[in-house]
């Protein structure tokens, strides 16, 4: 009597990581294929830098390749919350060693979409203001906007991610957006009514 | 107000996101049957080298403890050998009485 086939598609995450536990190669190529995506935006949204966010997300699944034993079924945390854990970390240990990371992509991109260079500029200024005040914000607060504004997460997920409280997280997410708010405003992108402004070169 | 936090948010919204290179599940799928099956190909020793490897390079990110364990083990290091006279005074002393007793004490000529 033969074995049957594992329908690896068909998984859980859940059931899935305990293949890999065994060193499952086929297991972990579907969480791969699965989550790459999703896990590069976040990774993207922490570093504002194209190639750092795929280094983080390719390090973070390497590291859970080489060291399965870190993913703890028996906690009843979900693979997905927990691996937001593990890519929010690897994300603060690359810009840690990256002294002088680059910031945002904004200005590197081109476009071929017909707009004018004048239409390029204003939007790749605006673009510009938003990220480079979204990376001047302090890791937690970057953070927990990241998660609960951006990727989706319920306030109770984010802040079993970040390991605190949801009040905790709460008060993080106003700081984050008042925070945000006060640079756009400096950078003349809002004004005090919050509408944003045209920046746009003698207009 | 609710005008102007919709507004906010919608300005939050509109943070781009540049594309992931398609490829990016496919290196690192890559990258772990790789690994997999150069520690499978190792030797003993390449095996020993790789651990090494890796515990320095995990070094790079535990700065903070790393310079405190190693204070630590230097001050445990300089209280065992810091004081490198093995022969104390006194007991030097001792031992040249000592020598000078037995040179001088005359036992009736037993030695």
């Amino acid at each position: 009597m033969g074995v049957s086939p594992i329908h690896y598609e068909e998984l859980s995450d859940e059931s899935l990581m305990d293949l890999v536990v065994k060193s499952d190669h086929e297991a972990f190529s579907v969480i791969v294929t699965r989550y790459t995506k999703m896990f590069y935006v976040a990774a993207y949204r922490s570093c504002g830098s194209q190639d750092m966010a795929e280094d983080i997300v390719q390090d973070a699944f390497l590291k859970l390749w080489k060291r399965p034993e870190i993913w703890d079924a028996s906690r009843g945390a979900k693979f997905t919350t927990w691996f937001y854990r593990v890519v929010t970390n690897q994300a603060i240990d690359h810009m840690r060693k990256v002294k002088n990371t680059k910031g945002s992509d904004v200005l590197d991109r081109m476009t071929d979409q017909g707009e004018s260079a004048l239409d390029l500029l204003e939007r790749s200024q605006q673009e510009n203001f938003l990220e480079s005040a979204v990376q001047s914000l302090p890791e937690r607060q970057k953070t927990a906007l990241n998660l609960c504004f951006y990727e989706g997460l319920s306030n109770k997920e984010a802040a079993e991610v970040m390991e605190v409280s949801v009040k905790g997280l709460e008060s993080l997410l106003m700081r984050a957006k008042a925070g945000l708010k006060a640079v756009l405003i400096r950078q003349g992108v809002l004004d005090e009514g919050e509408n944003m402004k045209e920046v746009v070169h003698g207009r | 107000m609710d005008d102007n936090n919709r507004e906010f948010n919608e300005i939050l919204a509109s943070r781009v996101l540049p594309p992931m290179r398609s490829n990016l599940e496919h290196r690192i799928i890559t990258a772990a049957h790789a690994g997999r099956v150069a520690r499978q190909e190792r030797g003993f020793w390449a095996g020993v080298q790789a651990v090494w490897d890796e515990f320095f390079d995990d070094l790079l990110i535990p700065l903070p403890k790393v310079s405190m364990v190693l204070l630590l083990l230097f001050a445990l290091m300089l209280g065992v050998y810091g004081d490198l006279s093995f022969v104390s005074d006194s007991g030097a002393e001792d031992m040249a009485l000592y020598m000078d007793f037995a040179n001088n004490a005359g036992f009736g000529g037993a030695l």
